[in-house]
């Protein structure tokens, strides 16, 4: 240890260029492996997530890019109607996410409301800190209905109390009990971009049912179409329910079968993943070169230090241990910077009040930033291995004479 | 390059290392005009990578300060035999800043052809130039003898 102290203060340091050149290079391959490793691992959510919808006889809706919605051809009156006939002819899943609202809570934030039915619910498996699951039965205009909250919202609005709110999508006074308080960080990735996620840590989950679903505003019921899901149905089944969206609101539909969909996502995230790990790969690369090139001018500078040490009885394996507690200490400081930079990441959420991004974690940090900085420790230490180990044999080669002469 | 203190390599380790910071811009800014919507994951994975555009290029630069660093450490015992033999400290300080000058200006011509085939707008890169003249002048300082 007194030695490493020795080279560290004596040699390294006064160098001091070399040594932060190092750690910005080795900072950037931080950077760059983390930002790879938390895409990879968010997707990889987002899929396990969204396979719970791949099975038989399930079919996505998905709004045509070419498809165009008419204010005019789309009214209240047409889409009750369609669900209507959605209610009495299929089995469906519907979610629709992110109606904001304000609501008092000791956070500021606001709050956005969710809307699930009963086989939505069901798919989602939504997992409870505190209180009961949802129950789908109740009369809008004379029960409380009741809900699940956000972890967020759990200390204002504990299992047992009421909340007298204006609902954003019936616009009426509605009165919610709340049964249960969703788990820290449960979240909804997105369809579409599985990478990218909604956090409820801020939402209140509203069950709705038939009743509920008719005396909503139009918005809910666009909005729960995008994604709805048939559920135990055939192509048949979701050729015709196609058929009578665009025959009573002109919007185009498509309803995608398990293998359409299986096919395309697989196709999808893996070539998108091939592409983050072949850039990753090649920038990792570049800077892994400019780190060994910075670490190379450095024994040229240094090597009279070293050799000085080798004649005094520093023994070559010694030498390597040096570089090694060298770079496990820049790789801690570095560590320690991205670490700093990703927790004020997730703290600039809570700062911003954005309330669908807002985590909870150990010092800011949630289990898929953790996750990747292991990764990124991987890395690291590979990187390290690689440096030390050409180092070494570059010192090597150098004649002892040679170093004496300088 | 009469009298220069440079040599072939360490010319060929400034144009590597220019030539990667120029790089490095224009591919920044070159990413964001690419249509990444086909494609959400990876949109989102360059969007996390070019927000932090400005810093990164700027980190990437620091490795011109190295090179210059080590690369006058390196050359004080020589800086010392010239004056010996009758050259000036400030003819010596002259030619490596027209000579570093040189050795940038040739990597950023080299780099404008990525320009033009990626098909970035020329002035892109002029802010980098700034920086490494700035560079090259602090560390004109640095010319000293053993």
């Amino acid at each position: 240890m007194r030695i490493l102290r020795f080279f560290i203060t004596r040699i390294f340091l006064k160098r001091w260029i070399l040594v932060l050149g190092m750690i910005i290079l080795l900072f950037l391959a931080n950077y760059l492996s983390f930002t790879a490793a938390r895409s990879i691992i968010s997707t990889f959510q987002g899929f396990q997530q969204i396979e719970t919808l791949n099975q038989d006889g399930t079919f996505i809706a998905n709004l045509d890019p070419d498809s165009k919605a008419e204010d005019e051809t789309v009214n209240i009156d047409k889409t009750r109607k369609l669900y209507e006939y959605l209610h009495n002819n299929y089995t469906y899943a519907l979610q629709a996410d992110g109606f904001v609202t304000s609501l008092d809570n000791e956070h500021k934030m606001e709050v956005t409301f969710n809307y699930i039915n009963e086989e939505a619910y069901k798919i989602n498996q939504l997992r409870l800190s505190q209180g009961n699951h949802l129950n789908f039965i109740y009369q809008l205009n004379k029960d409380q209905i009741p809900v699940l909250v956000g972890a967020g919202l759990a200390k204002t609005y504990p299992v047992g109390s009421t909340i007298e709110i204006k609902d954003p999508v019936t616009q009426q006074l509605v009165n919610l009990n709340v049964q249960g308080v969703l788990k820290k960080n449960t979240y909804r990735s997105n369809f579409y971009a599985p990478n990218s996620k909604n956090y409820f840590n801020f939402s209140i989950f509203l069950p709705v049912n038939e009743e509920f679903i008719q005396s909503a505003g139009l918005d809910l019921h666009v909005n729960g179409l995008m994604d709805i899901a048939l559920l135990d149905s055939n192509e048949e089944e979701a050729m015709n329910l196609k058929e009578y969206i665009q025959e009573n609101l002109g919007m185009k539909f498509n309803f995608f079968t398990q293998q359409e969909n299986v096919d395309y996502f697989e196709e999808y995230y893996i070539y998108s993943l091939k592409i983050i790990c072949t850039i990753t790969l090649l920038l990792l690369l570049i800077i892994v070169c400019l780190a060994i090139w910075n670490n190379l001018i450095s024994i040229r500078l240094m090597i009279k230090d070293f050799t000085i040490n080798l004649v005094v009885g520093l023994s070559y394996s010694k030498l390597r241990a040096i570089f090694y507690g060298y770079f496990g200490l820049l790789i801690s400081i570095t560590l320690a910077l991205l670490f700093a930079l990703i927790a004020f990441n997730r703290y600039g959420f809570w700062l911003g009040k954005a309330n669908l991004l807002a985590t909870y974690g150990i010092f800011g940090l949630i289990s898929m930033d953790w996750i990747a900085l292991l990764i990124v420790l991987f890395i690291d230490l590979i990187i390290a291995f690689t440096i030390v180990e050409l180092t070494i044999k570059k010192i090597k080669r150098i004649p002892i004479s040679v170093g004496v002469l300088n | 390059m009469k009298y220069s203190l440079f040599r072939f390599k360490d010319v060929f380790e400034a144009i590597a290392i220019y030539l990667i910071c120029f790089a490095s811009n224009l591919l920044f800014i070159y990413v964001q005009t690419v249509n990444l919507e086909v494609s959400f994951i990876l949109e989102s994975f360059i969007e996390s990578i070019t927000e932090y555009q400005l810093i990164i290029t700027i980190l990437l630069t620091f490795m011109i300060i190295v090179f210059h660093y080590q690369f006058l450490n390196r050359r004080k015992t020589e800086i010392s035999c010239r004056i010996l033999v009758g050259d000036t400290m400030l003819k010596i300080i002259i030619r490596y800043i027209l000579n570093s000058l040189a050795v940038l200006g040739f990597s950023f011509l080299l780099s404008l052809s990525l320009n033009f085939y990626l098909d970035v707008n020329v002035t892109s890169n002029f802010y980098l130039v700034f920086i490494f003249m700035l560079y090259i002048l602090s560390s004109a300082g640095l010319v000293k003898k053993e």
